[in-house]
């Protein structure tokens, strides 16, 4: 198999993958990689540690 | 395995194609044992030392919990959750954000000066751990910065080559392995270290060279400690777009880079403070007996050769997506090694990599923390966690994500004014800083600012109306709306 039918080989593949996770994104319930809640727990963590730091350092 | 067969799976392992949920290796424990291994590696201890120049115990362990926890969080959202939603290595997913051109001066700039002095220092680690056991088993007397150091710290580099060589899967089965040892090796050492102090001395230990104002001292110890867990960045993307969900890619990494961190950082500050010496694998031997000695030195100097693998894996795959079509057919083992050929010029200064570990964390702490708040506001704010993956991979003007000329100046501008603002607050050459630092440190304005100004340009820069950028919905998900 030469050069030029790998690189359309992969190409195809490239493209397959590509379908497969964008129809999947698609379809699902939530598009999103983390729901409202999850979001919400990280950045609560990140506020309410920091303002430890605020306190301590006061 | 016919040669096309072998061509996709190394573009899907040792490249930047997507990778398929049912091809990825790691839930939730094998992730967080990935984690764990990265974490407990001797430059722990350095951090948990470097901390107690400035802050007693108690503030310290402040110090590393704030830093730890909130720099890790900010960073995992900006990594390994984009990365694990879609399957792909970070830096492709950074074309959306801050276009290929923009992805490439990155990687060659703050990326490149930050990862080699990180493997240049595990090797360096690794060749004092084990010069160390040189020393008390045969009785040599092999100097921290002599040249048989290097000659380790080459064969530590050479050690994680060879893991990398063989892919992901070898990562996971060592640090199945390692990880767990390592855990049992901390505890150990914790309960040594109590037996040697009691709590109320180690709360009253004074730090160790702390400036005249104990506000600053804490801000820098809290700001450093945030470099550490910016300093992460570079990585995790790469290894989170293995994991089954990003789920499964962030609280794992949170457990292993932030808990578990903390632990191993809080044995190298009560090391500093109570033993004179931050470094484990110096009074190890003695105070552990040779046999428990020498085994737990060999944890500690293979944990580095895991945290080494590692970065080896993620800036591999990165260098691969920088260089445009320079390294595209390079063989993956050949690439590795590109890689880690700067790290081992460096790694012939190990002296010089302690001596300037706090500038170094510091400095690309700035640029990383910058970076991470350009990046969650681009990609959780503007784009809804959307991006249109055709368009990450069509070439050149082609893409959406092209902007102007290959880079995004509204992601530039935005990063660059983060970074602006951290060193207003803190110059880490100088130490200088504004009185506004020992408030607000200087990673999280840098995070504010760019994420904020990211947000504002955008508009500006590249409207909806454009097309540039692609901020409004992919057509796809239009369609299937619809």
């Amino acid at each position: 198999m030469n050069g030029q039918q790998q690189e359309a080989a992969l190409s195809q593949e490239l493209k397959r993958r590509i379908d497969i996770i964008q129809s999947d994104e698609a379809g699902h319930e939530s598009h999103r990689a983390l729901t409202s809640s999850e979001l919400w727990t990280a950045w609560i963590i990140v506020f309410v540690t920091l303002a430890i730091g605020l306190v301590v350092s006061l | 395995m016919s040669q096309t067969q072998e061509a996709v799976r190394q573009a899907g392992t040792f490249g930047s194609f997507p990778v398929l949920k049912n091809e990825r290796e790691w839930g939730f424990a094998d992730f967080a044992w990935v984690n764990i291994g990265l974490a407990i590696a001797t430059w722990a201890f350095l951090v948990g030392g470097a901390t107690a120049l400035f802050v007693g115990f108690g503030q310290g362990i402040a110090a590393m919990i704030i830093g730890n926890v909130a720099g890790v969080i900010i960073m995992l959202l900006a990594t390994t959750v984009i990365s694990s939603r879609y399957g792909v290595e970070q830096y492709t997913i950074l074309r959306s954000i801050f276009g290929f051109g923009g992805v490439a001066l990155i990687f060659f700039t703050v990326i490149t000066f930050t990862e080699v002095g990180w493997s240049a220092l595990l090797g360096a680690m690794f060749g004092r751990a084990t010069a160390q056991v040189s020393n008390v088993v045969f009785g040599t007397a092999i100097d921290p910065n002599s040249i048989l150091v290097t000659v380790f710290a080459l064969i530590c580099i050479a050690a994680a080559w060879a893991l990398v060589a063989k892919g992901p899967v070898s990562i996971k089965a060592f640090n199945r392995i390692v990880a767990p040892g390592l855990a049992l090796v901390i505890v150990g050492l914790i309960i040594y270290l109590f037996t040697q102090t009691t709590w109320t001395d180690l709360m009253a230990a004074a730090p160790l060279a702390p400036f005249d104002d104990p506000a600053l001292n804490f801000a820098i110890a809290v700001e450093f400690n945030l470099g550490v867990a910016f300093s992460w960045w570079p990585i995790m993307g790469s290894l989170g777009r293995l994991t089954k969900s990003p789920q499964a890619s962030l609280w794992p990494a949170f457990i292993g880079l932030a808990i578990v961190t903390i632990i191993a950082q809080l044995v190298g500050m009560a090391s500093a403070l109570t033993l004179g010496d931050w470094d484990p694998t110096v009074w190890l031997m003695t105070a552990g007996g040779a046999v428990f000695g020498v085994i737990a030195l060999l944890f500690i100097a293979f944990a580095n050769i895991t945290s080494l693998a590692s970065i080896v894996y993620s800036n591999t795959l990165a260098l691969r997506q920088a260089s445009g079509k320079l390294f595209a057919t390079t063989r993956w083992e050949v690439l590795a090694a590109i890689f880690l050929v700067p790290a081992a010029i460096v790694s012939f200064f190990p002296g010089l990599l302690y001596d300037q570990f706090l500038l170094f964390v510091t400095f690309s702490g700035a640029f990383l923390s910058a970076v991470c708040g350009t990046v969650i506001a681009d990609y959780f704010v503007l784009r809804k966690q959307r991006i249109n993956l055709g368009a990450l991979y069509a070439p050149g003007s082609k893409s959406r994500y092209h902007f102007h000329g290959g880079f995004n100046l509204a992601a530039m501008i935005s990063s660059l004014a983060g970074v602006g603002a951290y060193l207003w607050l803190y110059n880490p050459m100088t130490l200088e800083t504004d009185a506004l630092f020992n408030w607000t440190t200087a990673s999280v304005p840098a995070v504010a600012v760019s994420f904020v100004l990211h947000l504002l340009l955008t508009p500006l820069l590249n409207s909806a109306k454009s097309g540039r950028g692609g901020y409004e919905l992919p057509t796809e998900l239009e369609s299937a709306k619809k």
